[in-house]
């Protein structure tokens, strides 16, 4: 062995160190990073020396899966109980404003119609407080159909995320050098498309991902599909559906998309149709009693309410005109009759024959299931976040950047570029020594 | 395992967040005395605390219905026992009247007292309350229940329908006494029997006597009913004066907070708080750097 490989040797050593200090400056740098994952030197090389091979990235493929998998679900179940409490906000209930005080106060003036069917003053509360409960199914209706607008462009500003990721994932593919760094990179953007939609992941032999969701290509190789937000009218409220360029309906069932989508097609249209229906059964059932009825002048045969469901609920024109339409009595000339108001104050708690629930009830199970149904999605997206913190605690603790782990190290490595140092120093005494025996 | 810098600090963020968003709740509920600001924070209470409150609501509605029922019914009876006075002063007048040894002016003077009470009666069935009139049946806003036509014949202008009032969810009282009801005791026809009996001779007058003790007891009758449709209204007005009770102190159980509890909770939560940021200041301060020199 020559003095000469020696000096190459100590060479070489001072030179893996420094690039081992390296990978510890890059570790600490990246302490606070979550989506890094940390680097460790493999010291296990031939004779060429440290390279970009011999950096490791502690990563665990299983865990990230894990991660991506209930991300989906965590996304789809979070964006809905954040859109549930606008709908509760819409509800307003409990409130002095709510639907159910104005319903309550609605049936109220009919009772004490009944008791002094003679009041001018009572039928002007009952044709108030008539049209104060068509304007709150007005209202209500129009603020559901706003909430689907702006369910609808979020649809629209999710998909351009997944569309700028899908982009992103497009570079990444076509880059030649897989690196760390670009690794990173490509967890980072999945990591984010699995909270946007459901998605499934190939790999190829090279590490090159292809991406999948509800049935159609997103992602493969470097061969890109966008997809698009549609509407159709169906009936009152737009119902979103997601397609691909060519057209077909892609079945996007969870992600934050997934669970915007959901909202508006199932949930919000289910109450909203519950809303038309208890709207309709006030305007017929009280429609029934009223035009049997008799008002001050005789006048009978007037429906109270026109409309047929809760966007155009109101007040019979003429009858708002003129309050003493308002009937009250069974029978011609008897001022004195309230049964018929008796009767329309009856109806909030009659019983309906086929489902055997009043008015009211109907109102409470409906105002009752939006906050169920709330909960629910509430209570998946808090389970969900604790797995995911869980999982994401394993991450860290395998993939994460200990400084107490690093310090130790870098004095470590310190140490090794200090004796190697001091290798080169006795080698060069060597020849120093050898240099005077000439 | 693994603990890394990082997270430890995530750790106690998400600890002390957490221990705030109890206190903040903890302090809502003391500041509102209500257990739930939301439906969505029980749905169950919720629904039972809104049933509650409308039946407690409905039941409001049914005392307003009887206290105004009961106003009408009293008034009503007032005005019944000023009938039966008058049917009592007919019978004593009609007692009179059968003696034998009345002289012709004596007589006249009866029959004009008859007149009288008869003008009084009509009055006292023409009465109106709060507008209405209180003997018309359901016709309450007719010019007068009863009018006097020129031939002196006495007509009812009102229906025989009943007022009902609404006093719980199956209970419901005809508060009036409609006109008809009083046409059919003859009050008038007897009155003025008697009245042409009274110039006629006494024997008349006996014969009329009869009459007049069942016109009376006919009066008192309805009368009675009126009495027991105020012990009804006065039942059902304890009734639910005892629902309503129970029904508050059910709702206070539902929604709201027991303070002495809600405080307490409160005072460990606060403890939980402090002992977390303590131990975070000082594991924070835990550092490899102050020992590697």
């Amino acid at each position: 062995m020559s003095i000469t490989s020696i000096y190459e040797a100590s060479r070489r050593s001072l030179s893996n160190q420094q690039a081992a200090i390296n990978v510890t400056a890059q570790n600490i740098t990246n302490a606070n990073n979550e989506n890094f994952s940390r680097r460790k030197i493999d010291f296990n090389f031939k004779s060429t020396g440290i390279s970009s091979q011999n950096v490791e990235r502690v990563h665990d493929k299983f865990l990230e899966n894990q991660i991506r998998l209930e991300n989906q679900e965590y996304g789809r179940a979070n964006v809905q109980s954040s859109l549930f409490k606008n709908v509760e906000i819409i509800f307003g209930e409990p409130g002095e404003g709510s639907l159910s005080n104005v319903m309550e106060k609605f049936w109220n003036s009919w009772d004490e119609l009944s008791n002094d069917p003679e009041s001018e003053v009572k039928r002007i509360l009952v044709g108030n407080s008539g049209e104060q409960l068509a304007n709150s199914f007005n209202s209500l209706n129009d603020r559901m159909e706003n909430l689907s607008r702006e369910t609808a462009s979020m649809a629209q500003d999710k998909v351009t995320k997944v569309n700028a990721l899908i982009d992103q994932l497009g570079v990444v593919n076509r880059t030649a050098n897989r690196s760390a760094e670009l690794l990173d990179k490509e967890d980072i953007i999945i990591n984010d498309l699995s909270k946007l939609i459901n998605i499934q992941i190939k790999e190829d032999e090279t590490g090159r991902k292809s991406v999948r969701s509800g049935g159609y290509s997103l992602i493969n190789g470097s061969e890109v599909t966008k997809f698009s937000v549609s509407s159709t009218d169906s009936g009152s409220l737009q119902k979103l559906e997601i397609t691909t360029e060519r057209g077909d309906k892609v079945n996007i069932n969870s992600g934050e998309l997934g669970g915007v989508l959901e909202f508006n097609n199932e949930y919000l249209k289910s109450y909203k149709n519950d809303i038309d229906d208890i709207t309709k059964s006030i305007i017929d059932k009280v429609n029934e009693k009223h035009s049997t009825g008799y008002g001050l002048n005789n006048s009978t045969g007037n429906n109270f309410f026109a409309g047929t469901n809760a966007k155009n609920i109101q007040l019979n024109k003429n009858l708002k005109d003129d309050f003493s339409l308002i009937a009250t009595s069974s029978a011609q000339n008897t001022i004195g009759d309230g049964s018929i108001a008796q009767e329309i104050a009856n109806i909030r708690s009659t019983l309906d024959d086929e489902t055997g629930r009043s008015i009211d009830d109907n109102y409470q199970i409906l105002v009752t299931n939006v906050s169920v149904d709330g909960n629910k999605e509430n209570f998946i997206s808090q389970n969900q976040d604790k797995i995911i913190t869980q999982l994401r605690a394993q991450k860290a603790s395998y993939s994460g950047v200990s400084l107490d782990e690093e310090m130790t190290n870098l004095l470590k490595y310190e140490r090794a570029y200090q004796a190697a140092a001091k290798v080169a120093q006795a080698v060069d005494e060597i020849m120093k020594t050898i240099l005077q025996l000439v | 395992m693994r603990i890394t810098q990082s997270m430890i600090s995530k750790n106690l963020i998400e600890g002390l967040k957490n221990n705030r968003e109890q206190l903040n709740e903890s302090q809502r509920r003391i500041s509102t005395g209500k257990k739930h600001a939301k439906i969505s924070d029980d749905p169950e209470s919720f629904s039972k605390a809104k049933r509650l409150s409308k039946q407690i609501n409905q039941n409001n509605q049914f005392l307003k219905n009887a206290s105004s029922a009961n106003a009408w019914v009293m008034t009503t009876r007032n005005a019944v026992e000023n009938l039966s006075t008058n049917v009592s002063k007919l019978r004593e007048i009609s007692l009179q009247g059968a003696s034998d040894d009345l002289t012709a002016s004596g007589r006249q003077a009866l029959s004009d007292q008859i007149q009288y009470i008869i003008d009084d009666t009509m009055d006292i069935l023409n009465q109106s309350y709060l507008g209405k009139k209180l003997f018309a049946g359901t016709k309450t806003k007719v010019d007068n229940a009863f009018s006097v036509a020129n031939d002196g014949s006495i007509s009812y202008n009102g229906n025989a329908s009943d007022i009902n009032n609404k006093l719980s969810e199956n209970l419901s009282l005809a508060i009036n006494v409609s006109g008809q009801e009083v046409m059919d005791t003859n009050i008038f026809t007897i009155a003025k029997n008697l009245k042409a009996a009274m110039t006629d001779g006494s024997s008349e007058v006996k014969d009329d006597l009869d009459d007049v003790n069942t016109l009376l007891e006919d009066i008192n009758q309805i009368s009675t009913s009126l009495g027991y449709k105020e012990n009804q209204i006065y039942l059902s007005q304890n009734r639910l004066d005892t629902a309503n009770m129970n029904l508050s102190s059910l709702l206070s159980d539902t929604e709201d907070v027991d303070l002495a509890e809600a405080i307490t909770v409160y005072n460990s939560q606060e403890i939980a708080y402090r002992a977390a940021m303590q131990t975070a200041a000082d594991v924070l301060k835990l550092n490899i750097m102050d020992y590697l020199r």
